[in-house]
């Protein structure tokens, strides 16, 4: 089994190089030099963090943004947490107005139509990676790493033209 | 040269190796737990750990810790104990983090580091003899970070000059500048804040005499050492933490060491003091707050017994100096135990 830094690590060289673009995200622990995503409902009052929502990684590539979190063992609280993002027009709100905050696309030379993506959530690929346990979730991608190995696998319900992103 | 690099974060690890293409072969350790690390290393994370723990040929050449958080607020402390930790083995230490930069949220606004910081590092710097940087994580025209490697300019340039001095840092150029981009830091600050110079809403600085006179009434007669009384004044330092959620050690661990070294210390010993340090902790009893911050030597929380001369609670007193005495004969005697 690989830690959480270790898969944060993989992939945060893999996708690159399948051509997709860091835009933010939040190590396990200490710093990185990336934007954290860090969603808050419209009305958020509390102190600090308390009842945001962080992105362990999130990446674009035509388009569609591939959110991703990460854990060591598969954790239904991560398919939920994405499932609160992506399918909720509230937290899609949310999560542009973070990207926004934070100059996060704009760093990129990125541009997009933020209307489109709080509106629909058909361009928001939602994604998990662990190194232990077993999962099948029809809408999402799931990354499963070991030491030196990064295996993919679509959910069935996941369309041709997402699987070629990758 | 045999290069090794601690980390307390993998990608922090990695970050550091790229400063330097002689890095590029050396070994990347991850900081363990307290008690599974090399002697070197133990020492240095006993108050906390840093980022980075550079080692070469077997010593510590230097500890760096990055963070995009100004230290501003609870931030000014938090990362304080390790770069103290750091100044009292004499290994120079780098902080990384930006002077000023957006701060987001409901209240967004830019937020510039906090005068106090720089004074407390250079009266640490002097106190030990030992360099302590402070590098500005430079942001663009809206006060956001920069990033994807242009903010690691300078430190890069540092780290080749470092390499080819040594690592003395008094011979470096780069070293110079960064010393005296802090100290206009600070200037710029304090003409913004002059408030800066003067303590915080939650220090007082008080009369010793008084004060001990009015324990006394409140608590009854204690022992205090001719040390204590010497110190015309004391910082006294107010801890706003209630009963539920005092078992905490960010950032007053490391706050009330930016106000020792700021105020109160003239040597590198806690006893060293031309102010003593006080912290007040109002709403806690003395029962709750020894079950919730019990003196465990392997936790930051040992700092409250190790660095102040005395907590006050809202029952009862603690004298660390008496603490820390009964303990260490204590600790006589059991060794003495141990070997008869």
């Amino acid at each position: 089994m690989v830690s959480e830094t270790q898969i944060y690590l993989n992939l945060k060289k893999y996708l690159p190089e399948k051509g997709w673009i860091l835009i933010g995200g939040e190590p396990p622990n200490g710093t990185n030099s990336m934007p954290r995503i860090e969603l808050k409902e419209e009305m958020h009052t509390a102190k600090g963090s308390k009842g945001s929502k962080k992105i362990d990684l999130l990446f674009f590539k035509e388009g569609y943004f591939l959110l991703l979190e990460l854990k060591e063992r598969y954790n239904i609280s991560d398919v939920k947490k994405l499932n609160e993002v992506a399918d909720n027009e509230k937290w899609r709100r949310a999560f542009i107005l973070a990207l926004k905050e934070k100059r996060a696309l704009e760093m990129k030379n990125i541009s997009i139509n933020a209307r489109e993506y709080i509106l629909s959530n058909k361009k928001l690929i939602k994604a998990i990676a662990y190194s232990k346990g077993k999962s099948n979730h029809a809408e999402f991608i799931t990354f499963i790493i070991n030491e030196g190995e990064i295996k993919l696998n679509f959910g069935s319900n996941i369309k041709q033209e997402i699987k070629q992103l990758f | 040269m045999k290069i090794k690099i601690y980390c307390d974060a993998l990608q922090e690890g990695e970050w550091f190796k790229n400063l330097s293409p002689s890095f590029k072969n050396s070994e990347l350790l991850e900081i363990n737990n307290r008690g599974r690390n090399p002697p070197i290393i133990e020492k240095l994370i006993e108050y906390d750990r840093p980022d980075i723990i550079l080692v070469i040929d077997g010593e510590v050449k230097l500890a760096l810790e990055k963070t995009e958080e100004v230290p501003t607020g609870h931030n000014v402390g938090q990362r304080f104990a390790r770069i103290v930790k750091s100044a009292e083995l004499r290994i120079p230490f780098i902080y990384f983090c930006p002077f000023v930069a957006m701060k987001h949220g409901k209240y967004a606004n830019k937020c510039f580091i906090n005068a106090r910081l720089f004074t407390a590092i250079e009266n640490m710097s002097k106190i030990h003899n030992v360099t302590i940087l402070v590098m500005n994580w430079i942001t663009d025209d809206n006060y956001e970070l920069i990033r994807g490697g242009r903010e690691d300019t300078e430190l890069k340039l540092l780290m080749s000059d470092l390499l080819a001095n040594n690592f003395s840092f008094k011979k470096s150029k780069i070293v110079k500048n960064i010393l005296n981009k802090m100290s206009s830091e600070k200037v710029d600050r304090i003409k913004m804040h002059p408030s800066y110079e003067e303590p915080p809403n939650t220090v007082k600085i008080i009369n010793t005499f008084s004060f001990v006179s009015d324990l006394k009434k409140r608590f009854g007669d204690f022992k205090i050492s001719p040390r204590f009384m010497k110190n015309n004044e004391t910082i006294f330092y107010i801890l706003g933490m209630t009963p539920e959620n005092c078992r905490r050690e960010d950032p007053y661990t490391g706050t009330q060491l930016v106000y020792d070294y700021y105020w109160c210390r003239t040597g590198a010993k806690t006893n060293e003091r031309k102010r003593n340090l006080v912290l007040n902790i109002p709403m806690v009893t003395k029962k709750r707050w020894l079950e919730a911050n019990p003196n465990e030597t392997h936790k930051k929380r040992h700092l409250y017994y190790s660095i102040p001369d005395m907590l006050i609670l809202k029952d009862g007193i603690i004298i660390t100096e008496n603490l820390n005495n009964k303990q260490r004969r204590l600790m006589r005697w059991y060794q003495k135990l141990k070997s008869t």
